[in-house]
């Protein structure tokens, strides 16, 4: 059966699924919490809670080798998180799936190690204008240290990456490219399944910064193509302080360690040491094992929704905000991508966004102002930054319409 | 008037409203009323770092009285910035020194902010301290 947007909208439940969120139960300031950060961090549903909770009263036991029954029994449960890890991303194997504290700290482990390999004087890292920080500066750190260049392909005014500049860009001294898969200050989805392959006719190593692709809808690694992929755990309903950075198996294996430490060894003597392979050889010292536990929890607790459903709720979300939004005198949307997921960035004339967000938050409504780690992404439009609001699949259409009735009265003070 | 009278009766105005969106409205309403620094202040030797908005603060020393004046994008951080500097305008620095601005938690006017903005407040303090502290040590020097 076939079933069109409207039914697929009906079947998602949101009262259901905000049930499993306890924090959203909450008032701020006197009125109802209405959460409109997840581009930030995700709340946490029970599912997660309780598995960390339980981990803490029932397993808790430092991991890989301990003989003891608690030990065993929180290694199984470290590893078959990254079991869920890996079938969240759809990784064909788990050992390619390298616990880390966040995608930051993972784009920073393939700077320090596969870059300092295989980038030197002369060759170029392509990024995107509309990267997120994190996805920039560790590119420039490491070209300062090696003598390499930043190169960057543009955006257009929607907030869509220019593909007629492409081409050009990736060049015989291009050796990485590293690109969001979604846009966390305009929400733009790119085209990464026609990007990859372009990158890697060419030889090009490819990272994709799922950072907020995660979130919304459905990734799968193999498919992309990519050699390395990023994301969060705390911005996929999991814990803070633990991430993921998934590899081609023989291309981590190849990669000298980042840390060293216990776990990550094979032998050590003072002749010399040698290091073990994936995932462990990334992991050095005792890990974050229930933010990983939490975050296999997560994982689980996503794959388990309805998909189909999920990503046409989050659409009407995003239509309706749309809407309502534009119709406030004054309010410009910036980031108007033909494919873009639930993340409205916004100015209102005259008001600054610091002001915007102090008043929302008078009425209990969380969203995010300033330049959202993008700076070089605000240049381009002129701008310091924006306000923004990101929605959820636990949003709902009525915390839309309390957010425009503050942006009215906001204005009203303010304008 | 002392500076310990001065910032009572501060603290007695802001206490009587309730409503933070009242208190807010008086916040605006107090940055409107300031006058707009001129672009020969607005530079980097006079901007407080910390704030997500752009934050001015021009102190002066005058018959031996500080006097401080602030600038910013954004309205309310005007606003809060210049319960300050209105406040500490016109004491000797040895006063100022003494009476830190500890009564804005007590009023709620720090509840409502970013920890970004907090800081830049801190900062905004710390500025007004440094300043009266390098005004006393100027008159002290022999």
């Amino acid at each position: 059966m076939i079933l069109d947007k409207d039914s697929l909208v009906s079947q998602w439940d949101v009262a259901q699924v905000r049930a499993e969120f306890p924090i959203l139960g909450q008032t701020v300031n006197g009125h109802p919490l209405v959460y409109l950060d997840n581009a930030a961090t995700s709340q946490k549903p029970r599912a997660v809670i309780e598995r960390l909770d339980r981990y803490y009263r029932t397993e808790n036991a430092n991991i890989h080798r301990g003989v003891h029954a608690l030990s065993q029994e929180a290694t199984a449960a470290y590893e078959a998180a990254r079991e869920s890890v890996a079938r969240f991303i759809g990784a064909p194997e788990a050992r390619s799936c390298i616990f880390t504290r966040n995608a930051t700290e993972a784009i920073n482990l393939v700077a320090a190690t596969w870059g300092r390999e295989h980038i030197g004087a002369g060759d170029e890292i392509l990024v995107s204008e509309m990267e997120h920080h994190a996805n920039i500066v560790p590119w420039q750190m490491l070209a300062e240290q090696v003598g390499a260049t930043v190169t960057v392909i543009p955006i257009n005014d929607r907030g869509e990456l220019d593909l007629d500049a492409l081409p050009a860009l990736l060049t015989s001294r291009t050796k990485l490219l590293a690109l969001c898969h979604v846009s966390n200050s305009l929400g733009t989805i790119n085209p990464v399944e026609q990007i990859i392959p372009l990158a890697k006719a060419k030889g090009i190593t490819v990272l994709i910064d799922g950072a907020q692709s995660t979130a919304h809808f459905p990734v799968n690694v193999a498919t992309l193509g990519c050699d390395f992929f990023v994301f969060s755990g705390h911005k996929v309903c999991g814990p803070t302080g633990i991430g993921v950075l998934w590899g081609k198996p023989d291309l981590l294996n190849a990669m000298p360690p980042y840390q060293g430490g216990g776990d990550m060894i094979d032998r050590v003597s003072f002749a010399g040491t040698t290091f073990r392979q994936i995932p462990e050889r990334f992991e050095a010292g005792t890990p974050h094992i229930a933010g990983a536990i939490g975050l296999g929890a997560a994982a689980e607790y996503l794959m388990g929704l309805d998909q189909q459903a999920l990503a046409a709720y989050e659409h009407e979300l995003l239509t309706y905000a749309t809407e309502q939004l534009q119709a406030i005198d004054g309010l410009q949307i910036y980031g108007e991508a033909a494919h873009k997921v639930s993340v409205i960035s916004f100015t209102l004339a005259g008001i600054h966004p610091n002001d915007i967000g102090t008043m929302l938050d008078v009425d209990g409504i969380a969203i995010r102002t300033g330049h959202h780690c993008t700076m070089p992404l605000w240049a381009r439009f002129g701008l310091e930054g924006s306000t923004r609001a990101s929605f959820a699949f636990y949003n709902t259409l009525a915390e839309v319409d309390a957010l425009t009735a503050s942006l009215r009265k906001v204005q009203k003070l303010l304008g | 008037m002392t500076l310990t009278e001065k910032k009572d009766a501060l603290v007695e105005d802001l206490s009587i409203i309730e409503d933070p969106q009242e208190r807010f409205a008086y916040i605006i309403e107090n940055a409107r009323s300031q006058p707009a620094l001129t672009a020969e202040f607005k530079v980097e030797a006079f901007r407080i770092k910390g704030c997500q908005s752009q934050l001015w603060l021009v102190p002066r020393l005058e018959n031996g009285l500080c006097y401080f004046e602030t600038d910013s994008d954004a309205v309310i951080t005007k606003g809060i910035a210049g319960l300050l500097t209105q406040l500490y305008s016109g004491f000797p620095p040895e006063e100022i020194i003494e009476t830190p601005p500890n009564f804005l938690a007590e009023v709620g006017i720090t509840q409502h902010l970013t920890p970004n903005r907090r800081n830049g407040l801190s900062n905004v303090w710390n500025t007004i301290k440094s300043f009266a502290e390098h005004c006393l040590n100027q008159v002290q020097r022999p």
